[in-house]
C-alpha cells in the first residue's frame, strides 16, 4: 500500500474524470510556470499581472463553465478545479477569473438578450474585454437590499447615480455590471468604459490582494441605453445568484491556497534543523502538520461534493455558504499556522504563507462574511431569517 | 501532410516506483501516469509543423493497456486530430522491436510520410523504438532532433543536438522518422476548449490482424529480450557541509561541482 499524498490525503483526485484531471493539470502547469515565478513581486509592487490575461484567455479560463459564445462549456467541478489551482498561486489571480466568469459573464449569459450575449461574451472569453461587478456600496456590503445607487428611466435610456466600493478590476474593466435600485426593483446594467459620468478609481494602501486591482466606481448622471440593461434580471435575486456562482469558486479556491501553504510548511519543516534534528521530527510540528492535513482533506471533499451537486442541478445556495465559510476559514487558519511554522522568514515574501494569509483576510470578508454565511445556514436549518 | 506521432504513457516523473514480487516489473497500482516528456515535444513539433503549413493531419498512436487511452486524450486535447490505440492484449508485453513492428504497420496503414517519436521513454529508457522503426520502414532518420523546418518539395531541414550543445543541421527527404529531443521549445498549455474538443475526436483500436501482423511478431509472444531483474538506485547518502563566508562557500561549491561531480 502506497503512503497517501499529504496534499491529497484521501486521493480525491481519483474521484475526478480524466477530463477533469486534464483541466487541473493544465491550469496547475500554468500556475507553476507563469504565476508562481512572478506573484510575490506583483504582491510587493501592488500590481495585477495583466500580462497573464492573454494566456489565461488562450487556455479558455474565462467563461469556462458556460456554453456557447466562445466559452469552453466545462462542468462545474472543472471550473472549481480551475479556481483551486489559480488560488494555489494567488487569491488575486483567482479573484480576477472569478469576477470575469461568475460575476460578469454569468449574468450576461443568464439574463442578457441574445444580442448582448453575442456582443460581449466572445470578446470577454477572449480576454479582450474585461469586466467588473458593482453591487457592494460604500455604506456596507452585507445588506445589498438597501443599495443607494439609483436607476431612473429617461425616455429610451436610464440615468444612473451612486457609487460602488471594493470592486475588483474596476479601473481596468471595459465594462461594469452595475446593480441599481429603480421603481421596478433592482435592475442590472452593463456600463461601458468611457460613458460620460462613469469613473473608476483604485483603492490604495491595501495590505491584502495586492496582486489584484480593487476600485471604487462613481456614477454621476450616467446615461445608459435600454439596450445595455440585462432584460431578464429582476430584483435582488439576480445579483445574489451571481454571488452564489462566485462563492462556489471561492470554496474551491481556498483549498488551493491552503495546499500551497501545506507544501511550503512540509518542505521547510523537513529542511530546518533545530535542537539537532529536523523540525518535522518533533511531535509539536507533526501534530500541527497532521491537523493542517485533516482540515484541508475535509475542505477538499466538501468542495468536490458541492461541485457534484451543482453539476447535478441540486446545489442549494446554503450549501455554497457552508463551503465558502468552512473552506476560507480553514485556509486562513492554515495560512496563519504555516506562517508561524516558518518562523521569522515566514513574514517575508520569500515564502508564500504570509501572502496567502493576507489575501485570505479579504477572501473571508468578501462574497459574504463568515457571519452572513452562518446566518444563511442558520436560516436554512430553522426556517427563520435572523437578519 | 499527415504526421504520425508515437507517444507512450509513462509513470508520473515524481512517482515513487516500487518493484513487484517478480523483481522484473514496477507496481502499477495507485500510480499516476502522463505522456512521456520527449513524446510531448514530439506532439508539439507535429502541431507546429501543421500550423506552419496551414494544412495536414496530426495522428497520435500509442501502444499500451486501457489506461493509455488517457495519453491519447491528452494529445488530442493539445490539438492532435485523431488517435490510434493499440490496446489489443496481443500487442502488450513486447520488447522495443515488437513495438517498432506494430508502429511500422500503423505507419504503412496510415501512409504517413513523417513519423515523430520522443527520443526515449522516461520509464524503461531503451531509446530504441524510433531507430528500429526507421530501419523497418527503410527510412532516413534523425534522432535528438531539436529543430524541424519544412522545405519545398517534401524535404525537411533538421537540427540535431550533439554533445556539449553542438548542433548539426541536415536536410532529409520524406518519408522519414524523427526522434524529438525534449526541452527544445515551450510545449503549449492545453486549452480547456481543447479538452472538450478532444472528446469528439475519433480514436481507433486496430487489431494486429487488421494491421497484417501475426501474434509472434508482437507483444509477449514476439519478445526476444527478457528482463531478469530490476533494482532501485543504491543509497549512497553523503552530505557535506561547506563552511565559510558566502563567497568562499560559493567558490568551493563551484569547484566541487566542476572537479568532483563533473556537472559544470
Amino acid at each position: 500500500m502506497r503512503s497517501p499524498d499529504p496534499a491529497d490525503f484521501y486521493d480525491v483526485r481519483s474521484l475526478l474524470s480524466d477530463d477533469e484531471q486534464e483541466v487541473q493539470d493544465s491550469v496547475a502547469r500554468f500556475v507553476d510556470e507563469q504565476v508562481l515565478p512572478i506573484i510575490s513581486d506583483c504582491f510587493e509592487e501592488d500590481r495585477f499581472p495583466l500580462e497573464l490575461v492573454p494566456q489565461m484567455a488562450e487556455m479558455g479560463l474565462f467563461g469556462c463553465n458556460l456554453d456557447g459564445y466562445g466559452c469552453a462549456g466545462l462542468n462545474n467541478v472543472s471550473y472549481g478545479l480551475v479556481c483551486q489551482e489559480l488560488e494555489r498561486g494567488d487569491s488575486g489571480v483567482r479573484s480576477f477569473v472569478s469576477v470575469q466568469n461568475s460575476l460578469c459573464m454569468y449574468p450576461i449569459h443568464r439574463w442578457g438578450s441574445e444580442e448582448q450575449k453575442k456582443r460581449w461574451l466572445p470578446e470577454m472569453a477572449a480576454g479582450r474585454l474585461i469586466g467588473c461587478f458593482g453591487l457592494t456600496e460604500p455604506d456596507g456590503g452585507s445588506d445589498p437590499g438597501t443599495m443607494r445607487t439609483r436607476a431612473r428611466r429617461d425616455g429610451d435610456d436610464w440615468i444612473l447615480n451612486g457609487a460602488k466600493m471594493w470592486i475588483t478590476n474596476g479601473t481596468i474593466a471595459d465594462l461594469a455590471i452595475v446593480w441599481a435600485a429603480s421603481d421596478d426593483g433592482v435592475l442590472g446594467f452593463v456600463v461601458e468604459k468611457g460613458t460620460p459620468g462613469y469613473e473608476a478609481r483604485d483603492i490604495r494602501r491595501k495590505m491584502s490582494l495586492r496582486a489584484s486591482i480593487t476600485s471604487e466606481l462613481f456614477f454621476d448622471d450616467v446615461r445608459v441605453p435600454e439596450a445595455n440593461r440585462l432584460p431578464e434580471a429582476r430584483g435582488l435575486a439576480a445579483p445574489l445568484a451571481c454571488l452564489t456562482q462566485a462563492r462556489y469558486g471561492i470554496a474551491w479556491g481556498a483549498v488551493g491556497a491552503a495546499t500551497a501553504c501545506l507544501e511550503e510548511a512540509r518542505e521547510f519543516a523537513s529542511a530546518r534543523v533545530l535542537f539537532g534534528r529536523p523540525l518535522d521530527h518533533t511531535q509539536t510540528i507533526q501534530r500541527r502538520l497532521a491537523d493542517i492535513v485533516r482540515r484541508i482533506t475535509t475542505a477538499r471533499l466538501m468542495a468536490l461534493q458541492l461541485g457534484r451537486l451543482k453539476d447535478a442541478g441540486r446545489m442549494h445556495f446554503a450549501q455554497v455558504s457552508l463551503a465558502k465559510w468552512n473552506n476560507v476559514r480553514m485556509a486562513l487558519d492554515v495560512a496563519r499556522e504555516v506562517r508561524d511554522i516558518l518562523g521569522g522568514g515566514g513574514i517575508t515574501l520569500d515564502h508564500h504563507a504570509i501572502r496567502h494569509a493576507l489575501n485570505l483576510e479579504s477572501v473571508i470578508t468578501y462574497e459574504g462574511t463568515e457571519t452572513i454565511h452562518e446566518l444563511i445556514v442558520g436560516r436554512t436549518i430553522t426556517g427563520v431569517a435572523a437578519f | 501532410m499527415k504526421i504520425l506521432v508515437a507517444i507512450k504513457q509513462v509513470p508520473d516523473k515524481n512517482a515513487r516506483l516500487q518493484i513487484d514480487e517478480s523483481g522484473t516489473r514496477i507496481v502499477e497500482t495507485d500510480l499516476s501516469w502522463e505522456i512521456n516528456e520527449s513524446d510531448r515535444y514530439a506532439v508539439e513539433t507535429a502541431l507546429r509543423l501543421k500550423e506552419a503549413r496551414g494544412d495536414g493531419e496530426v495522428v497520435v498512436v500509442t501502444l499500451g493497456p486501457e489506461r493509455a487511452r488517457k495519453a491519447i486524450s491528452s494529445a488530442l486535447a493539445m490539438g492532435a486530430d485523431r488517435g490510434i490505440h493499440l490496446v489489443d492484449p496481443d500487442f502488450q508485453g513486447g520488447d522495443p522491436l515488437c513495438v517498432a513492428r506494430a508502429l511500422a504497420a500503423v505507419t504503412r496503414a496510415e501512409d504517413a510520410p513523417l513519423v515523430l517519436c520522443g527520443t526515449r521513454a522516461d520509464d524503461d529508457g531503451y531509446g530504441e523504438t524510433p531507430i528500429l522503426l526507421a530501419g523497418l520502414l527503410d527510412r532516413p532518420a534523425v534522432f535528438l532532433t531539436i529543430g524541424v523546418e519544412p522545405l519545398d518539395g517534401d524535404r525537411l531541414r533538421v537540427v540535431r543536438e550533439l554533445e556539449a550543445a553542438r548542433q548539426e543541421v541536415s536536410e532529409i527527404p520524406l518519408p522519414a522518422v524523427l526522434g524529438i529531443q525534449s526541452g527544445i521549445f515551450d510545449v503549449r498549455f492545453t486549452s480547456l476548449k481543447g479538452i472538450m474538443a478532444a472528446k469528439k475526436k475519433p480514436v481507433s483500436q486496430p487489431t494486429p490482424t487488421e494491421l497484417g501482423l501475426s501474434a509472434e511478431q508482437i507483444g509477449k509472444a514476439g519478445r526476444r529480450l527478457e528482463v531478469l531483474s530490476l533494482a532501485p538506485p543504491e543509497k549512497k547518502g553523503q552530505c557535506e557541509f561547506i563552511e565559510g563566508k558566502p563567497e568562499e562557500v560559493a567558490a568551493t561549491l563551484v569547484e566541487k561541482l566542476r572537479r568532483e561531480a563533473k556537472v559544470l
